[in-house]
C-alpha cells in the first residue's frame, strides 16, 4: 500500500506552536471566558424583557461578523476570478463556511429570543426574511460547490454566486423594507429604539464584538489550513492512483 | 404595467441565464437552478408583484413610482455584472 514515488511537496515543516491560528485559540478562549463573565454577571438585567435580553450580546456581533464573512467571500471572489491564485478560493470558501455557521447561529439566537419577546418563534419581519434568504443564498454557495462537476469550475461558480450574492443582499434588504413599509406590521426590528443601550451594555458589546472577530479569524485561518491539507492529499492521492495505474 | 413586465422579464432574464449556464454543468441540475436562482430573484418578483397590483388595483401610479426604480436598479446592477462573470462561467 505504500507509494512507492516519494512526492517531494509534503510540507513537513516542525510543528512550531507559535502561529496565528494557535495565537488566535488562546486569545478567543480567554476573550471568550471574560465576555461570557461579562455577559452573564456584569450586564444589568434587562428591565423590560429580563433575561432573556443577553442573548443579543451573542446575537448582535455574529450577525455582524456573518456579514463581515460574506465581504470577504465577494472580495475574495473577484480576486479569485481576475487573478486565478487558489489562495483566494480557499479564502472565500473559509469565509462562506464560517459565514454560514455564524448566520445559521444568528438566526437559531433570535428565535430564542422572539419567543419570550414576541411571543412567536419566527414572524416575516423585514430583517428576519432579509437574513433568511441571505442565509439560502450562501447555503446554495456551499451546494455549488459540493455539486459541481469539477473543483476548479466549482471554484469558478462559486466566486460567480458569491459576487452576484452579495451584490443581491441590499436590493433584497430594500425590497422587503418597501415592502413591509406599505403593509406595515405590529412588531419592530429589535433594534429600533437605537440609544436605549446603557453605557455597561454598550461596553459589553463592544467587547463580545471584539471577542467574536477573534474567533472569527481563527476559524476563517484554521479552515483555510485545513483546506489546504485536503488538497495536498487529493494531490497525493491523484499521483499515487497515476503511479499505480502505469505498473 | 408594461414598463413592470419588461423590466421584471429583463431582470429576470438576466440573472436567469447566468445561472442556467451554471446549473446546467453540475449533478443534479434540476435542484440547483432553483435554489441558486430563487434567492437571487427575490426582489424582482417581489417588486413585480407590487408593482403590478398597484397597476391593476390602480391607486392612480402612486405605489408604482417606488417600485418601478427598484427593478431599474436591479436590472441596472446585473446587467453589468451577468455578462462579466458570464465570460468565467462558460469558458472550459
Amino acid at each position: 500500500m505504500a507509494i512507492a514515488e516519494p512526492v517531494s511537496r509534503t510540507d513537513t515543516r516542525p510543528g512550531s506552536l507559535l502561529t496565528w491560528p494557535n495565537l488566535l485559540v488562546i486569545l478567543g478562549a480567554v476573550l471568550m471566558l471574560v465576555d461570557v463573565y461579562l455577559i452573564f454577571m456584569v450586564a444589568p438585567t434587562d428591565s423590560v424583557l429580563g433575561n432573556v435580553q443577553r442573548v443579543f450580546y451573542f446575537h448582535v456581533p455574529m450577525a455582524i461578523m456573518s456579514f463581515l464573512a460574506f465581504t470577504v467571500v465577494f472580495v475574495a471572489g473577484i480576486l479569485y476570478l481576475v487573478k486565478r491564485n487558489e489562495k483566494w478560493d480557499r479564502l472565500a470558501h473559509a469565509a462562506a463556511e464560517v459565514g454560514v455557521v455564524f448566520v445559521t447561529l444568528a438566526l437559531i439566537t433570535g428565535i430564542i429570543w422572539a419567543r419570550p419577546v414576541w411571543g412567536v418563534w419566527w414572524t416575516w419581519e423585514p430583517r428576519l426574511t432579509t437574513t433568511l434568504i441571505l442565509w439560502l443564498i450562501y447555503v446554495s454557495y456551499l451546494m455549488i460547490r459540493a455539486y459541481a462537476p469539477n473543483r476548479a469550475q466549482g471554484a469558478v461558480y462559486a466566486a460567480v454566486v458569491g459576487i452576484v450574492g452579495f451584490v443581491d443582499v441590499p436590493i433584497v434588504y430594500y425590497s422587503v423594507q418597501w415592502w413591509r413599509s406599505i403593509h406595515p406590521s405590529a412588531v419592530d426590528g429589535p433594534l429600533s429604539e437605537a440609544g436605549a443601550l446603557q453605557p455597561v451594555m454598550q461596553g459589553i458589546l463592544l467587547f463580545s464584538f471584539v471577542t467574536f472577530l477573534v474567533l472569527f479569524l481563527y476559524l476563517v485561518l484554521e479552515r483555510m489550513g485545513l483546506r489546504s491539507l485536503e488538497d495536498q492529499v487529493r494531490m497525493l492521492r491523484f499521483s499515487a492512483r497515476k503511479t499505480g495505474r502505469q505498473r | 404595467m408594461l414598463l413592470t413586465i419588461v423590466l421584471a422579464t429583463l431582470g429576470f432574464a438576466t440573472v436567469g441565464t447566468l445561472f442556467s449556464a451554471i446549473a446546467v454543468q453540475t449533478r443534479s441540475r434540476e435542484i440547483m437552478l432553483p435554489v441558486l436562482f430563487f434567492p437571487i430573484v427575490l426582489p424582482v418578483i417581489i417588486a413585480a408583484v407590487e408593482a403590478s397590483t398597484q397597476a391593476i388595483g390602480g391607486d392612480g401610479g402612486v405605489g408604482i413610482g417606488r417600485w418601478l426604480p427598484l427593478i431599474g436598479v436591479f436590472d441596472a446592477l446585473f446587467l453589468v455584472i451577468c455578462p462579466w462573470v458570464f465570460s468565467f462561467v462558460v469558458e472550459e
